[in-house]
């Protein structure tokens, strides 16, 4: 604005004169009189008076504004009453304190080698994760499924298991007596004499020997036409003979020694030098097919030979009745006929099966009873062969068995198993065995004590484990059954090792024969 | 006819659990309330025994939530509250849009609020619960606390997580309830034992700690939200268990006239406070025994244990009586303070550095000064000017160590963890050393017992005087003079064999049934011999390790019974020196065996986990002997320098 007026007699600063004054004059303006309507309260006003007053009184309204604080505290857990809380509540595990390793200044053997320690409280540098991972935690609380796990806190001590001490159960061989060296290949099978002075060993180098047991000497060798599968004591103390298994033969051996009783030598071969009179009996023809007993050749009764038993299959083993008179051979592929019975006295042989269901493995007779243990790849079945029934039939536990052994009492008996196995059976509870998982490897031969209450078992890792078993006449207590002794030393060859286990007869002294060879007296 | 035919998906682990989408839906909520909600009312996904059938077939992995949970929280109150927010939220952006500035105002004021005390009590039926589990909201409140006040969203809570574990370290010190002080890599840990229970937790070490990515702060601060409530309630509920004020009254802030609650501390005061005690309603006099006698009372050397342990923690809590400590400037000295005065030690610092400081460094009656340079100036030969570590090591062995290892530019001994006890794993010397030291085998005041050359050399002329006045007593002397003593006495030997033998040489008769025994030794020898084979070369070796040893042990007898002017000749025993050991290995190898098979898998589980630990143990075992074997031919082509 240039402050310039168009008129030029106006006065900009004339003195304001002020017509409507808020105060009220002597005398009005204008005549008009008030209207009727601003003597009127207005009923609009009110009613809205009245809303508010009435929202102020119902606390709809609040003009003194009372702000409630977020954080004020009091004895929150003053009234004990218990409020629903999370079903089933799983609490977060706490995070896991540090060790050593995580010290500012740890042992020098904690640190990585390329990290050179603080040398002092002052050079720590701040963490960089620090923050992140506090909030990993935060993640974690909220967002981890949570799940009970139940922890093992035990040492691993505690599970095993209290057994007496070993040398409170003595005797039991604990080292090596003796090694009889002489076989040049595997040793398949040995025998102690019943007597407990020889000991009969079958090899593969064609050849059958005999110790002295409480020298260690070899008293004899008999080379045969063949690998030796099996040898066997015949069990009678009036004969000094010894069965012996070469291929589908077996032959009988008078090993004369000059260490035995002249009488008995001279008996038993005074024994079989007649065939026995047969009378009228007619073999059948099932067993006349199947086995033909002959004396031996004039060279052969050089040898030693007394009688040759021919099969018509392989033979695996020949397993003596304690009185020395019957005996038992087993013909794995012999079908129906794998098991035969005979009487040496009247060289007399039966099948005493009709039907030989699975591939028998192993035979064994009771130590009392006429009874016949046979042992088929998954099953024992145990006949009375007086009665000429099946008494009991069990499953063994293990997928393949490869040897049985029945304890003296007569109410035990043990089975091994290619897979690993051992069991422990009694006759009363067949169901349940007592699996004993003793060895690594293929078992190969168990056998009990005649007098101890000791059996051992070998197996192909090359471990002979002796164990204590004690029996009780109560059927309703367990037997107590207490791994001894681990005894090692035969040297592996084509992954057999142990391959025979025998007792003395009266001495807590164990035999093994192995594959490497040799024959080993633990005592 | 008959019962209804079931259907899949409408009973069993099906209806036991619900997804997190469904479950959202459910729920009329939106995903981010739903955590909220979850995170408040400490809800959480479970593991189902089934996935396949708890997710109706489905088998990739979806977060599952308990039906039950979900059905919980339809209860609470709080949703309705977060759904008035939104319905808040709304209206403010609306009146906002509007700029109707009273309005947003008036709205303001009446934002709606929630409170947490319900889900608290909830969530803690008691206050033991509550006390274990203090663990994480110390741990992430500590950190708040130390958090730059930058954001405005998060200043209030930084404030109050400031308060309360300010308080709560005010607490621990009143209370005497520190335990165990950890300084690791990442930070402080502090184990403090309240009522039976024991909480952990952990501090930065003195930075503003650092941000990265991948860190969501929403999510950390409704975390935060709900631990403030429930420490500030703990804190109340410990305070007057104590007879305490709460919130606490601080002596200093009557000097200084500022409200009591609500104090807004920056860090100088948050000092101040630490240093001072706190104002009691009444001081009780609690020295009654704390043992739970009667529980007890049965098992007499468990009493024995609790009452050595109940012994062994009122020395932690007095360790530092009578002892004052002045902090230097580039120590920590918050968490000095806090330790220190949990041991009922005095602390001061310089003025200048922060407020609170009650005593200055010329105070003669100062038993410590804690440095942490390399030289610093050690004016006063009334003090010991020792290494942080110190306090803490100190703490946690439950004893005042040497000093001497803690000297300023000294190397410092090792600091061990106090949580690492475990008996299978390794034991570092250092601890074992220390345990011996607590069980009282090595006197308080020996020899350092980490000595390094370069330690001797770096050392200060103060530190090397005070060292001088205690090597006198202690130093090898007595070592030095054992040896001495053994070489005599071997000397004394030697010219006493020479002279038996002589003698051996000239009485004749003695040597008669000397012979017979030779001869007995050389056909047990033989017998052995033949006993042994090629193939026994085990037994051969050990049996021939065994008469080693067995010759050993006759040597051994011998000069024994030299002594006594008599001369017989050692008998070969056919004993192995560890054949005991042995044979109980063996043993225990056969009692494996006997094992029942399903505690089998149990076994061998258990000691595949004991032998992770033995061989991480004998990893560092190894490494421990590679380095010690360095270290011991340094020193030796220093000397031979020298």
């Amino acid at each position: 604005m240039s402050h310039r007026v168009p008129d030029a007699s106006y006065d900009m600063y004339a003195p304001w004169i002020d017509h409507f004054t808020h105060e009220v004059m002597d005398m009005p303006l204008s005549g008009q009189p008030e209207s009727k309507q601003s003597f009127i309260p207005s009923k609009s006003e009110a009613a809205w008076v009245a809303r508010r007053a009435e929202q102020i009184r119902r606390g709809l309204i609040q003009y003194t504004h009372k702000k409630e604080e977020k954080h004020s505290f009091y004895d929150l857990w003053a009234n004990t009453e218990r409020l629903r809380g999370i079903h089933n509540h799983m609490p977060a595990p706490k995070l896991k304190l540090p060790g050593h390793g995580q010290s500012y200044n740890p042992p020098t053997e904690y640190l990585p080698n390329d990290r050179e320690p603080y040398r002092s409280l002052r050079k720590v540098p701040g963490y960089h994760f620090y923050i992140k991972e506090r909030f990993e935690r935060c993640l974690d609380l909220y967002i981890a499924p949570r799940k009970r796990v139940m922890r093992v806190k035990a040492e691993s001590k505690d599970l095993i298991p209290v057994l007496p001490k070993p040398q409170d159960l003595r005797p039991f061989p604990t080292m090596l007596g003796h090694i009889f060296k002489g076989h040049r290949s595997i040793i398949r099978s040995i025998s102690v004499h019943p007597q407990g002075k020889y000991l009969a060993s079958g090899s593969d180098d064609h050849t059958v020997k005999i110790w002295e047991i409480s020298t260690g000497r070899c008293l004899r060798s008999f080379d045969v036409e063949a690998a030796v599968k099996w040898v066997a004591w015949n069990p009678s103390s009036k004969l000094f003979l010894l069965a012996i298994v070469i291929e589908n033969k077996v032959i009988f051996l008078n090993p004369e020694t000059y260490l035995m009783d002249k009488l008995v030598v001279q008996q038993t071969n005074a024994v079989f030098r007649e065939e026995p009179d047969q009378g009228d009996y007619i073999r059948p023809e099932r067993v006349k097919t199947a086995v033909t007993w002959r004396k031996p050749t004039p060279d052969e009764w050089a040898k030693g030979y007394r009688i040759v038993l021919e099969h018509f299959r392989m033979v695996k083993q020949v397993v003596w009745h304690k009185q020395g008179d019957y005996f038992a051979t087993l013909i794995p592929e012999g079908d129906h006929r794998s098991v035969m019975m005979h009487q040496l006295s009247r060289w007399r042989s039966q099948v005493p099966f009709n039907k030989c269901k699975g591939r028998v493995q192993a035979l064994s007779f009771h130590p009392k009873y006429p009874f016949l243990y046979l042992a088929t790849q998954t099953h024992i079945r145990v006949y009375n062969l007086q009665k000429q029934r099946m008494l009991k039939k069990v499953r063994a536990n293990s997928r393949w068995v490869s040897s049985i052994a029945i304890h003296p009492g007569g109410e035990h008996f043990l089975v091994g198993g290619y897979d690993r196995k051992l069991n422990w059976f009694e006759m009363e509870c067949t169901r349940t065995p007592h699996a004993l998982r003793f060895h690594k490897g293929a078992i190969r031969g168990v056998a009990f004590h005649r007098k101890y209450p000791l059996f051992a078992s070998a197996s192909d890792e090359g471990r002979i484990i002796v164990s204590h078993g004690m029996v009780y006449d109560d059927w309703l207590k367990d037997p107590f059954l207490v791994p001894l002794k681990e005894l090692r030393g035969h040297s592996r060859f084509e992954d057999l090792c142990v391959l025979d286990v025998t007792w003395h007869p009266y001495e807590p002294f164990l035999f093994t024969s192995g594959a490497d060879a040799t024959i080993r007296l633990w005592h | 006819m008959g019962s209804k035919r079931k259907k899949k998906g409408e009973a069993g682990e099906a209806k036991r659990y619900i997804t997190r989408n469904a479950a959202v839906k459910k729920l009329q909520l939106s995903l981010r309330d739903f955590r909220r909600l979850c995170i408040l009312k400490g809800i959480y996904p479970r593991e189902p025994k089934n996935r396949r059938k708890a997710q109706k077939g489905d088998s990739t992995i979806k977060t599952l939530y308990y039906m039950k949970d979900i059905q919980f929280l339809f209860h609470e109150p709080i949703i309705w509250k977060f759904r008035e927010h939104r319905a808040f939220s709304l209206k403010i952006k609306h009146a906002k849009a509007k700029k109707d500035r009273p309005k947003v105002q008036r709205m303001m004021q009446n934002k709606p609020m929630y409170r947490l005390d319900h889900i608290v009590r909830e969530r803690y039926p008691t206050f033991t619960h509550a006390l274990r589990d203090l663990d994480d909201p110390l741990t992430l409140c500590f950190l708040f606390s130390k958090l730059p006040q930058v954001q405005r969203t998060t200043l209030n809570m930084v404030n109050m997580c400031r308060r309360l574990t300010l308080e709560f370290m005010l607490y621990v010190i009143e209370a005497q309830a520190l335990r165990k002080v950890f300084i690791t890599i990442k930070g402080y840990y502090y184990q403090v034992e309240v009522m039976g229970q024991t909480i952990t937790w952990i501090t930065p070490h003195p930075f503003t700690p650092q941000t990265t990515t991948g860190v969501d702060f929403r999510i950390m601060r409704v975390f935060v939200e709900f631990y403030i409530t429930l420490l500030g309630f703990t804190n109340f509920r410990l305070y007057h268990h104590l007879n305490l004020h709460y919130p606490p009254r601080l002596p200093h802030a009557d000097i200084k006239e500022g409200s009591e609650d609500d104090i807004e501390m920056g860090d100088p005061e948050r000092l101040a406070s630490l240093n001072f005690p706190l104002k009691r309603n009444h001081v009780e006099d609690n020295e009654s025994e704390t043992i739970d006698t009667h529980l007890l009372e049965e098992d007499e050397t468990r009493l024995q244990e609790a009452r050595e342990e109940e012994k062994k923690k009122k020395q932690q809590q007095n360790l530092f009586k009578g002892l004052k400590f002045f902090l230097n400037r580039e120590t920590n000295i918050e968490s000095l303070t806090f330790v220190i005065r949990a041991c009922k030690g005095e602390v001061s610092w310089e003025e200048s550095t922060a407020e609170g400081n009650t005593f200055p460094v010329t105070d003669e009656t100062i038993t410590h000064e804690i440095v942490d340079r390399d030289n610093p100036k050690q004016p006063y030969l009334s003090r010991y000017y020792i290494q942080p570590q110190w306090v803490y090591d100190c703490i946690n062995a439950r004893l005042l160590l040497p000093v001497q290892d803690y000297f300023p530019g000294a190397t410092l001994p090792p600091h061990l963890s106090p949580f690492d006890l475990d008996a299978h794993a390794y034991v570092p010397p250092e601890q074992k050393q220390l345990l011996a030291r607590q069980r009282g085998e090595i006197p308080e005041d020996q020899l350092p017992r980490h000595q390094d050359s370069d330690s001797d050399s770096e050392e200060d002329e103060g530190s090397k005087k005070k060292k001088k006045t205690n090597d006198a007593n202690i130093r090898p002397l007595d070592s030095f003079k054992s040896r001495t003593q053994k070489r005599k006495e071997k000397k004394r030997k030697l010219v006493q064999k020479e002279a038996a033998k002589e003698q051996e040489k000239e009485s004749k008769p003695a040597l008669t049934w000397e012979d017979v025994s030779r001869e007995a030794e050389a056909m047990e020898t033989q017998a052995a011999e033949n006993g042994k084979d090629t193939a026994t070369k085990e037994n051969g070796k050990e049996e021939a390790a065994a008469e080693q040893n067995g010759k050993d042990a006759g040597m051994e007898e011998k000069c024994n019974r030299e002594k006594e002017m008599r001369v017989y000749r050692g008998r070969v025993q056919k004993i192995s020196p560890n054949a005991a050991e042995k044979q109980e290995l063996e043993e225990k190898k056969l009692a494996i065996m006997m094992i029942p098979r399903k505690k089998k898998r149990v076994y061998h589980m258990l000691r595949r986990r004991e032998k992770r630990k033995e061989s991480g143990a004998r990893r560092l075992t190894q490494k421990r002997i590679a380095i010690d074997h360095e270290k011991e031919k340094a020193k030796k082509a220093k000397k031979m320098e020298v």
